[in-house]
């Protein structure tokens, strides 16, 4: 199995949506900080006390948002054709005749993938968070929670794209899951709108997507922990707009997502196992 | 000598219906077992199923005494895809030690021969190049390298040689023959008459995914013979008689091409048509070539 995870990140490292997703993100890095500047220098003049209370956790809590989606597309990318793409191009002929079962190469490039997945979703997450506390000198809450949730994103991502990628075509495969992906977060944001406006009818559909596709859910969690919402008096200001929480996931919704991943995963190995190559 | 690979009606079948159906095939040990067939015949289906890259959709089948696909099994044997391709940014090096890994080759095995491979399979100073830079015939010669990394018992080649040059298909034939004094059997799949003429003890005919023959090349050519005669002023009636002794007969020009079933005829031929007054100005009896036979097979359903 390490040498599938070995050879993944390897072929990660190789590959061009490496250095793209590299770039991109020290382009968004530059432009969050210089954002941040500006906001402080302005918040310094104000006398209103509340701004500053409500603005600077809501653009840490953009950040986080933008931050989550290069994630995603990151980890749905490096992973769309990990076993497709192979089945498409011959690779995986030599690879599957090898004296190795068929459940060791489906695990040993999910913990690859996760594996890188996890470092980037780290290193943003930390770049956004350091980002707040040394310009604007703001405290972020729940710290090593917070980055094990946002590092969690990446994983859940590879494990349903390579259960599709086992199952479908590369450019299917791409489709749908990024097709999952948009209806998580349109759904996390009808679920917000649900809240404020106390619509049921709404707040069901949100949920119903949630369980879905829990990927929205994690980003969630995230901006409860990231803001202490319940020492904050603002908290239903700091957390009104698309990037905030104005309900933390549940633990159950969390466990739900822990268990989706895995269920994905098991299917994959599953799917894997019984394809004719 | 033991049976390698043994089938019972080994089937497979794809939803289009295409596939390859009611095998039953014996490949003795130590042997260069060919697979003929025509494009879409069913070969490479079959040696797909055989290494466990497809499932079987019925029939029994072992390979060096075990079930299909089993890891244990996987360990012994070598395969070279007819569809290969190989990490591209890898370098042959990298792929080669990869495979190792894969079969569970010790490093030390590995880093031994891995140059001794190379240097077989005449890539000798390009190991450390990245395969993107390998032509098709440089990756196919690699590919014969990644199959026989692990020193396998069995090693399966389909379409070997066809992106290699004509030196280079000369030299995969050789590295064949040498693998067979090694007392390793080769199963190879091609549609290169000459090729598998050349270098396979036992031949199988695949035809629309039925096997239509199997056994030794002078098995399946039987003792029939062919007649290549250049003759004229023969007769209908000389003719008639001839169509008698012989199983096939065709005339173009002063040309004519006879099958016989026994070398014992060719006399009688010749008094034939010398007794009936027609100029017999050659007679050339030889062993019916495999293009023949092959074609025998595929368009007429039989010999």
């Amino acid at each position: 199995m390490g040498v599938f995870t070995t050879i993944t990140l390897k072929e990660i490292l190789h590959k061009k949506l490496f250095l793209i997703t590299v770039f991109v993100t020290i382009i968004y890095l530059c432009l969050y900080c210089i954002t941040l500047q500006y906001a402080q220098n302005a918040l310094v003049t104000m006398e209103n006390p509340v701004v500053k209370a409500v603005l600077i956790p809501q653009i840490l809590t953009a950040g986080l948002y933008f931050g989550s989606l290069l994630t995603a597309v990151f980890a749905i990318f490096a992973t769309v054709s990990v076993l497709s793409g192979e089945i498409e191009s011959g690779v995986m002929h030599t690879v599957v005749s090898g004296s190795v079962t068929r459940a060791q190469i489906v695990l040993g490039k999910f913990l690859g993938l996760s594996l890188i997945g996890i470092i980037y979703a780290a290193l943003l997450f930390c770049g956004v968070t350091l980002a707040v506390q040394s310009i604007t000198g703001n405290t972020v809450e729940s710290y090593f929670t917070a980055l094990c949730t946002f590092s969690l994103l990446p994983v859940f991502l590879v494990s349903i794209t390579m259960a599709g990628s086992a199952l479908l075509p590369t450019t299917a495969n791409g489709i749908i899951i990024f097709t999952l992906y948009a209806l998580s977060l349109i759904g996390g944001v009808v679920e917000q709108i649900a809240t404020i406006t106390e619509n049921e009818v709404l707040l069901n559909m949100g949920i119903l997507s949630s369980l879905m596709m829990p990927a929205d859910s994690i980003y969630r969690k995230v901006t409860s922990l990231v803001v202490d919402s319940a020492n904050n008096p603002l908290a239903g200001l700091v957390m009104l707009g698309p990037f905030g929480s104005q309900t933390e996931p549940s633990a159950l919704m969390m466990s739900y997502t822990v268990v989706y991943l895995f269920a994905a995963l098991f299917l994959a190995v599953l799917i894997f196992q019984r394809r004719d190559i | 000598m033991g049976i390698v690979i043994e089938t019972k009606g080994l089937t497979k079948r794809y939803k289009s219906g295409a596939g390859c159906f009611n095998i039953d095939l014996q490949v003795p040990q130590g042997c260069v077992f060919g697979l003929l067939g025509s494009n879409g015949a069913g070969k490479s289906t079959l040696v797909k199923t055989l290494v466990g890259l497809l499932r079987a959709t019925s029939g029994q089948a072992t390979v060096l005494g075990k079930p299909l696909g089993t890891v244990a099994v996987r360990k012994r044997i070598g395969y070279l895809p007819e569809s290969f391709r190989y990490q591209p940014w890898m370098t042959g090096i990298e792929l080669l030690d990869f495979h190792a890994r894969l079969r569970h080759v010790p490093a030390e095995v590995a880093r031994r021969r891995i140059p001794e491979l190379l240097e077989m399979v005449n890539l000798r100073g390009k190991g450390d190049h990245p395969i993107k830079s390998y032509s098709k015939g440089m990756q196919q010669r690699l590919g014969l390298a990644a199959a026989l990394i692990a020193d396998p018992e069995l090693v399966f080649l389909d379409e070997p040689t066809s992106a290699l040059d004509p030196v280079g298909r000369r030299q995969a034939r050789e590295l064949i023959i040498r693998l067979r004094e090694q007392g390793k059997t080769i199963f190879l799949n091609s549609h290169l008459l000459g090729e598998v003429e050349s270098v396979c003890d036992q031949i199988a005919v695949l035809n629309s995914g039925q096997l239509v023959a199997m056994g030794s090349l002078s098995e399946l050519r039987g003792i029939q013979v062919v007649l290549d005669l250049r003759v004229t002023g023969i007769s209908d009636t000389v003719k008639s008689e001839l169509s008698k002794l012989a199983m096939g007969i065709t005339q173009v020009g002063d040309r004519m091409t006879m099958v016989v079933r026994e070398p014992g005829v060719i006399p009688l031929v010749a008094q034939l048509i010398t007794n009936s007054g027609a100029r017999l100005y050659e007679l050339v009896p030889r062993s019916r070539d495999l293009e023949e036979l092959f074609f025998d097979l595929v368009q007429n359903g039989g010999c």
